[in-house]
């Protein structure tokens, strides 16, 4: 397996592991969300490889291969309005406490882009933290850096606010070309690499080749 | 009488009877509680985003006659809209808060409002 494949899962187990129920790691790209699934702690964060270069000097013929995934860490986030329900829901409340309440409400959009900028603090943070220099994996990662990150619009659908923020992480790993079907030697086992050429290019027989058939 | 002002006549039947209206309970920002008012209450949701993403909520919308209100809630305005949680009488009702701006069917007369959830907050 290539190790892109396999830091992507060190990757979730490393934010999983450090989540702390701030939010949930989910590995791989989901194409649906509820939006009540991912209010306060709930928050979703989902990893998954968006693509790959193999620069074309990266690697030798037979060698290891230079290779740069670009992972994607796309972060979900959704919120209600905030404030004083019981007072809106109290049938004896006055006129100024029920216009102080409905007046201090704090807007669900807010609340959700206050939610949303924590968790990209808090993802950020836990990747490019120094002792995760390599992301999880057990052989080194020569170098790795989130290039930038973009949130999307509020979208203003059903009884909460969602947004979304994407961030881009890229990594630079050897990946070893094995084959498809990656042969495993035996130990010990000799290979004979000698080349047998019985005939020249017309077929005659070449000088000290076997002995042609019924000669 | 116009079509227009027959339909807007017909609202009486089709947002406030007993088919289709659930008594709804507005509070407006200067703390005015206007507790008689019936209302078609819809709640079901799914959409889709800018990416492709479906996004799954439920989504409450609730729509009023507007000659039945004294004050029309205006964009920028935030009001507190009590409505039943379900299609019956006697299910629990729910608190939520408009802050986004309301479809404005004034042609015909009807004004839809698009409900969010509130969440508690200590004072």
């Amino acid at each position: 397996m290539m190790n892109f494949r396999t830091i992507k899962s060190e990757i979730v187990a490393l934010l999983g592991a450090a989540a702390a129920n701030r939010y949930r790691t989910i590995g791989y790209k989901s194409d649906a969300t509820a939006a009540g699934g991912v209010v306060n702690s709930d928050r979703s964060v989902q990893v998954y490889n968006k693509s790959g270069d193999f620069p074309r000097k990266g690697g030798s013929l037979s060698g290891p291969v230079m290779h740069e995934p670009t992972v994607a860490i796309e972060l979900t986030a959704s919120a209600t309005a905030q404030g004083d329900l019981s007072t809106l829901d109290n049938p004896a409340a006055t006129v100024p406490e029920l216009t102080a309440a409905l007046a201090a409400f704090k807007d669900a959009t807010l609340a959700a882009d206050d939610s949303l900028d924590e968790l990209v603090d808090i993802v950020y943070q836990i990747i490019m933290k120094a002792s995760n220099l390599d992301l999880g994996h057990a052989d080194p990662i020569s170098e790795r850096w989130i290039s930038g990150w973009t949130k999307t619009n509020p979208m203003q659908q059903g009884q909460y606010v969602t947004l979304i923020a994407s961030m881009d992480l890229t990594y630079k790993i050897d990946e070893q070309v094995t084959g498809d079907t990656p042969t495993t030697p035996t130990p010990d086992e000799a290979v004979d690499t000698v080349i047998k050429v019985f005939n020249d290019e017309d077929g005659d027989p070449l000088d000290g080749a076997a002995v042609k058939a019924g000669g | 009488m116009g079509l227009r002002a027959e339909i807007e006549e017909d609202l009486e039947d089709f947002l406030e009877g007993d088919d289709y209206g659930q008594s709804v309970v507005l509070i407006s920002p200067d703390g005015v509680t206007y507790s008689d008012l019936m209302g078609q209450v819809l709640y079901d949701s799914i959409s889709q985003t800018e990416d492709g993403v479906q996004v799954i909520d439920h989504n409450p919308v609730v729509t009023l006659r507007r000659s039945s209100l004294t004050k029309i809630p205006a964009t920028n305005e935030k009001w507190s809209v009590n409505i039943p949680t379900g299609p019956r009488d006697d299910a629990p009702r729910e608190t939520l808060i408009l802050e986004r701006a309301s479809e404005d069917g004034g042609s015909i007369g009807f004004i839809r409002l698009y409900l969010r959830k509130a969440e508690q907050v200590a004072p």
